[in-house]
């Protein structure tokens, strides 16, 4: 594991069960940290991924968060709930948080369900979500003082 | 010879032969058909099940173009239909899952994307039929441990498919005010249900003490 990108989801033993399968890296990025998930992710793995991303905000102290879910197959009542959660839970902790790379069957998907990320900022692809917060950053220097995120 | 049953690459080729082979001459029958698959960039003897139709819209042109006899051309193109059905018959192979662990919910979503890719649904109709399947399989995990998924094409009244998902679980006690949107479960089953329900074209569910059973079906638009 280098310095700067590490991986969760893989089992507490050394004997690795599922190999790449259970590999979501959590890069760090111009002081972000950017979580992409580019695989199908059974529910006991996107639990693992919940705390692994609130630890390593604990450990990296990172400027802003990316969720990327451009390679998310399927963004189901539960996935879409555990990431609202690790987005607010990040926002809380102070660290600003943007969720990527919705597709659009997705997005229509999610629509049509009537499940919705409430307070929680979005942008098209990885690149926007960078821009976006370095703009939410511009934003709070020129308040003057720390904007806090509405919750819930 | 018959119509009916799986066919390969050269059995698609011979029925189009077969199928114009009253109407036009050798040589423009071998004609419309090399032109046909020219056109839609497919060989003959390895035609996907997606291409298949519009495939068969270039033979009907070229059929209707040279067919020289009315009556022989109704004939003709009535024989192309028969392929299309014979074809879509052949595709319907339904799935059965057993659906016990979170990996059988994986398993789940991965087969119906295919039995939908086959029937030639768009993404974003793939996308919600494989979220409410991830919907309903989870609910089985969660709530009743064990389960089964069975999802199966539809050609009548259209073109289609049909999922259930059974368990043989505790119900669920209150689902009149789970589906009307006034409870919510922790984990979201609320949602979940009513989520799938607006996913898809038609929604049932039964359940009792002896069980849920949840069907759903979507069309081909």
């Amino acid at each position: 594991m280098s310095k700067f990108s590490e991986s969760v989801g893989q089992p507490e033993s050394s004997v690795r069960q599922d190999t790449v399968e259970n590999v979501i890296p959590i890069v760090e990025l111009f002081g972000n940290l950017i979580v992409s998930v580019q695989i199908e992710l059974t529910d006991r793995q996107v639990e693992r991924l919940r705390v692994a991303v609130t630890d390593a905000i604990e450990r990296r102290d990172p400027h802003g968060l990316i969720v990327d879910l451009s390679g998310v197959e399927v963004l189901d009542s539960y996935l879409t709930r555990v990431v609202r959660d690790i987005a607010l839970s990040a926002q809380i902790m102070g660290v600003r948080t943007v969720v990527c790379g919705i597709r659009p069957a997705i997005a229509m998907t999610l629509v049509e369900m009537g499940l919705e990320i409430p307070s929680v900022a979005t942008a098209l692809n990885l690149e926007r979500a960078v821009e976006l917060l370095d703009e939410m950053d511009e934003k709070e220097e020129e308040a003057g003082a720390p904007s806090e995120e509405p919750l819930g | 010879m018959t119509l009916g049953g799986a066919h390969g690459g050269h059995d698609l080729k011979s029925k189009l032969e077969q199928a114009l082979g009253d109407l036009l001459s050798p040589a423009i029958q071998r004609a419309v058909l090399e032109t046909s698959a020219r056109r839609r960039g497919v060989d003959l003897t390895c035609v996907p099940d997606e291409e298949l139709p519009h495939l068969l819209a270039e033979v009907r042109r070229g059929v209707r173009l040279f067919g020289l006899e009315a009556r022989l051309v109704e004939q003709c193109l009535h024989a192309l239909d028969t392929i299309t059905q014979a074809t879509e018959a052949r595709r319907s192979e339904p799935v059965g899952l057993p659906i016990r662990t979170e990996q059988d919910i994986l398993r789940a979503r991965q087969a119906v994307r295919e039995i939908c890719r086959s029937i030639g649904f768009t993404e974003t109709a793939r996308m919600k039929i494989t979220t409410a399947v991830s919907e309903l399989t989870r609910n089985i995990v969660l709530y009743a441990g064990s389960g089964e998924l069975l999802a199966r094409q539809l050609s009548e009244p259209r073109l289609g498919l049909e999922v259930v998902a059974t368990d043989n679980g505790p119900g669920i006690a209150d689902i009149d005010s789970i589906m009307e949107g006034r409870y919510r479960s922790k984990r979201g089953m609320g949602a979940g249900l009513r989520g799938t329900r607006a996913l898809v074209d038609q929604f049932d569910i039964r359940t009792g003490p002896g069980g849920t059973t949840v069907t759903f079906r979507t069309y081909l638009r």
